[in-house]
């Protein structure tokens, strides 16, 4: 047996030489942030009364969308939101984490702000507005890489006259 | 009728009087002939027992006459049995000789069948943690205790044995805690609260991995933690404990929330008496942590007694009573990796919390006849706690929880083969809050049955089944059986087999199932229909004692394996609404191995405590890595001699990374960087000075995380950093 001590010292050298100080802040993973902003056509006298605008978020979709579960996107990880509201925001940003199984670079195929109109979280969100190539509401993909800061990725939202509706 | 109680009556008083005995007797060290100060000596199978005074000499009544077996068990010795006749209305005397030894394996269980054992005749696995191993690593909180215990995580407040648990902010613990074999759950959410116990007058922690339902019924899924406080010493006794340190100020600028080092303070202080018949022990304590995170501090401190009198010639009486409060800041998770000890920016920071937990608790037991005895429980355990947020207002949270509990538990040795354990046991928790809608009660009424028979020298088996009712708000969730069946086999002199398999199950709490707030922008909603959850655990395990270089080495191993179904989880829920809920989701297969070898080496200057768990939980209905689980855990103790007054030693704790959390809590962007995790990697190191004044006086220089290692134990909380505190411990008889 004393040839314990021995392996316990050597594995503990072992466990402490493979062993770094653990959680860096100064080393967080390369993430991708996409902001820009918020153009309400009409102004604030167009928003809806507060029981039908229950939340409001910018959602990057890695493909066009076809139903509703905004949040089965997210949680699919189909997509990314702004991790607050933006109802009376000017501004937004959103934070793309680049995990194991995120594609580099990300496209993003779909950016839209999405109202939450009704009680279910799940199915009762709408486009009001769509980053886009035209006025004609004509979707504008994006690609972007770990690191990227793009702040350009400016949206207007039009609540009488919403963009065609890409959930079937 | 009448004739049935005036013979019920007359058999009770003709067994009042059954034939007693007294032992009287001494314990002495081995080497030095000294006599040897609060040696524990308690009678296996029976309820008796006597600590030492400070001439070594002990003294025990209404031992029933016969054949009885002394476990002897004394911090720093090797523990002894010993079996003497005790002649009817006579006094047997002995005279016990302990060797003294640096590690401790302490021989006497009482948890794991409800009488005292010693730990070779227990068929499940059994850990301990003594009072040396307590004091000794200054620490002040229950939770500190168990993270050196192979099989045992904490997790925040969560406890899990053998992967029992993940993480649930403590909601539903799948692991029983009691204190003095009274249970100390919270009535609301079924939780656990480390700061509720005297950890300076703790006697031993014993910690039965499995399940245990089938003794303990609800809870007991992953298995059983008992935390046996200390008798009162026969000797009028002062201890003082007084710890003051500080928390060592992070690497990184952004973690440093304020300039200098946060501090703490801890002071402890215990008495204890013997008046007439009657034996007590006061203690009380007080802790001030500044903490090594922004608007985390808290205030502490508790009051605690412990009362034993003889009431006659054949029963006697124990009272323990705590009380507990604290204030504390109501952190939750941090802002983001980049400021982990701040809390994120929306955070109120005048909120804080006032709790308090009240303990109640009366045995009474009776030795009815050298076969037969009984004890009657009866305890109340009261939480209560309250924001600073006013009670109309949103935000505000308040509970009043309490459990009342009445056992009655007999135990019949019919043969020396043959010994039965049996009892039933009401329980009613009502919980009084903003959260459940109003007063809400649920009930729990058991009965047990146990039998122990020896098949010779070799061989012990149990046999038990314990039927739990439990009815929530009237509304009754079925029946829950929980059968248990356990063999241990002496193979030889030093080894032993052991094998069992049993039934374990968690009523849903009041919580679970009535809980409706908002939360982090999400609606919880009521569940009032949840099941219980149930599970299936088996192991077969070797204990193994050998002797190397004339110094004892133990070795324990067991393979194990739990399957446990209908575990509850918070869930999304959609339908007209959408909403989390409690539902009864998750099946679970957690298969592992464990193994704890300790002993002393190269002339008792290295000894060494060792102990890895190895397992692979999976989700069943996921087909993935049950979440929040480490599948790997190593504990390893070293011991250094340097002088004969001084000894250093060193903690090292290992846990794998979890390898799976809830990504949603991530995805959703409800924990910034929640997905920030590492493997743990802990080493704790301590001088030790045994000054030689007159008044004994113990210095303890500690260095908690001395690699000053950044880690999460859950989502979203940096992990304690480095902290740095003095001890000194005096104890005046």
């Amino acid at each position: 047996m004393r040839w314990l001590p021995c392996s316990v010292a050597i594995v503990l050298v072992l466990v402490f030489s493979g062993c770094d100080g653990g959680l860096d802040p100064t080393a967080l993973p390369p993430e991708a942030i996409i902001s820009g902003r918020l153009l309400v056509r009409g102004g604030k006298e167009t928003y809806p009364p507060p029981d039908s605008l229950r939340d409001l978020r910018v959602v990057a979709f890695r493909t066009i969308p076809r139903d509703s579960s905004v949040i089965a996107a997210v949680l699919s990880g189909q997509a990314y939101f702004t991790q607050t509201p933006v109802i009376d925001s000017t501004h937004y940003t959103i934070t793309i984490p680049f995990g194991e199984n995120t594609p580099e670079p990300l496209r993003l195929e779909y950016i839209a702000v999405a109202q939450l109109y009704g009680p279910n979280l799940f199915g009762d969100w709408r486009v009001v507005g769509v980053y886009a190539t035209d006025t004609l509401w004509t979707p504008r993909a994006l690609t972007v890489s770990r690191g990227e800061r793009r702040t350009d990725i400016d949206i207007t939202i039009d609540f009488r006259n919403p963009p065609p509706q890409p959930f079937r | 009728m009448v004739l049935h109680c005036i013979v019920l009556t007359a058999a009770i008083v003709c067994i009042s009087y059954a034939q007693f005995g007294v032992i009287v007797g001494s314990v002495t060290d081995g080497q030095s002939g000294e006599p040897v100060i609060g040696a524990s000596i308690r009678l296996s199978g029976l309820p008796q027992g006597a600590v030492t005074r400070r001439d070594g000499s002990f003294h025990i009544s209404r031992v029933p006459s016969g054949t009885v077996r002394l476990l002897v068990s004394a911090v720093g010795y090797h523990p002894a049995e010993y079996t003497l006749i005790v002649p009817s209305g006579d006094t047997a005397r002995i005279r016990i000789v302990l060797q003294s030894q640096a590690i401790t394996s302490a021989a006497v269980v009482v948890s794991a069948a409800r009488r005292v054992q010693s730990v070779q005749e227990v068929s499940t696995s059994v850990s301990l943690v003594d009072a040396q191993s307590i004091a000794e690593r200054a620490m002040t909180r229950l939770d500190e205790v168990l993270r050196y215990v192979p099989g045992v995580v904490v997790t925040g407040s969560q406890v899990s044995i053998r992967g029992s648990s993940g993480f649930a902010y403590g909601l539903g613990s799948r692991v029983l805690l009691l204190i003095d074999n009274f249970p100390a759950l919270s009535a609301d959410n079924g939780d656990m609260s480390f700061d509720a116990l005297p950890i300076a007058d703790v006697e031993r922690i014993e910690i039965v991995k499995g399940a245990g339902s089938a003794l303990y019924g609800t809870s007991a899924l992953g298995g059983v933690i008992n935390v046996i406080t200390r008798d009162a010493s026969a000797a009028p006794e002062l201890r003082v404990r007084a710890i003051g340190g500080l928390w060592t100020l992070p690497r990184f600028e952004t973690w440093r929330y304020r300039n200098d080092p946060p501090r703490l303070g801890a002071f402890d202080a215990s008495t204890s008496a013997t008046v007439g018949p009657a034996q007590f022990l006061a203690a009380g304590g007080y802790r001030r942590d500044e903490s090594y995170r922004d608007y985390n501090d808290s205030r502490r401190w508790y009051l605690f007694t412990k009362a034993a009198v003889d009431l006659n010639a054949s029963a006697d009486l124990r009272i323990v009573a705590q009380y507990a409060a604290d204030n504390r800041a109501n952190w939750l998770n941090w802002r983001d990796l980049r400021y982990a000890t701040l809390p994120p920016a929306t955070t109120d920071t005048t909120d804080r919390v006032d709790s308090r937990k009240v303990l109640l608790g009366l045995e009474q037991r009776t030795v009815w006849s050298s076969q037969f005895f009984t004890t009657l429980r009866g305890s109340l355990y009261n939480t209560w706690y309250t924001n600073s947020i006013p009670r109309d207002s949103a935000g505000h949270v308040s509970a009043d929880a309490t459990q009342y509990n009445a056992e009655l538990q007999a135990s019949y040795q019919a043969s020396d083969q043959l010994n039965l354990t049996a009892g039933i046991n009401a329980v009613l928790n009502a919980v009084e809050s903003p959260y459940t809608q109003g007063r809400r009660l649920q009930t729990i009424v058991s009965s047990y049955v146990q039998a122990e028979w020896r098949l010779g020298e070799r061989i012990t088996t149990t046999l038990g089944a314990r039927a739990d009712n439990v009815s929530t708000e009237r509304e009754v969730s079925g029946m829950q059986l929980s059968p248990k069946l356990g063999v241990t086999y002496r193979l030889a002199e030093q080894t032993t087999l052991r094998a069992s398999v049993g039934r374990a199950f968690r009523a849903a709490t009041i919580t679970e199932r009535y809980a409706a707030l908002r939360f982090a922008g999400f609606t919880v909603g009521i569940n009032p229909n949840l099941r219980s959850e149930v599970g299936w655990s088996a192991e077969i395990g070797m204990l193994h004692t050998t002797s190397i270089a004339g110094r004892e080495w133990t070795i324990d191993g067991a393979a194990f394996v739990a399957r446990m179904d209908d575990l509850i989880e918070p869930q999304f829920v959609v339908d007209t609404t959408a909403e989390i809920r409690f539902i009864n989701i998750t099946r679970a297969l957690l298969p592992g191995i464990e193994l704890t070898v300790r002993g002393w080496l190269l002339q008792d200057i290295v000894g060494i405590e060792s102990g890895a768990t190895l397992m692979a939980p999976r989700d069943l209905v996921e087909n993935a890595t049950l979440r929040f689980r480490h599948n790997v855990q190593w504990n390893t103790r070293l011991l250094v001699q340097l002088a004969p007054s001084l000894r250093f030693h060193a903690d090292y704790r290992f846990l794998s990374r979890v390898e799976r959390i809830d990504d949603r809590i991530v995805q959703l962007g409800l924990v910034p960087n929640g997905d920030a995790r590492v493997p743990i990697h802990i080493l704790d190191i301590r001088l030790l000075w045994d000054v030689p004044v007159a008044v004994p006086l113990r210095l303890a220089l500690n260095v908690r995380n001395a690699l000053d290692y950044y880690y999460t134990e859950y989502i979203g909380n940096l992990g304690p950093t480095r902290q740095l505190s003095l001890q000194a411990e005096w104890t005046v008889r």
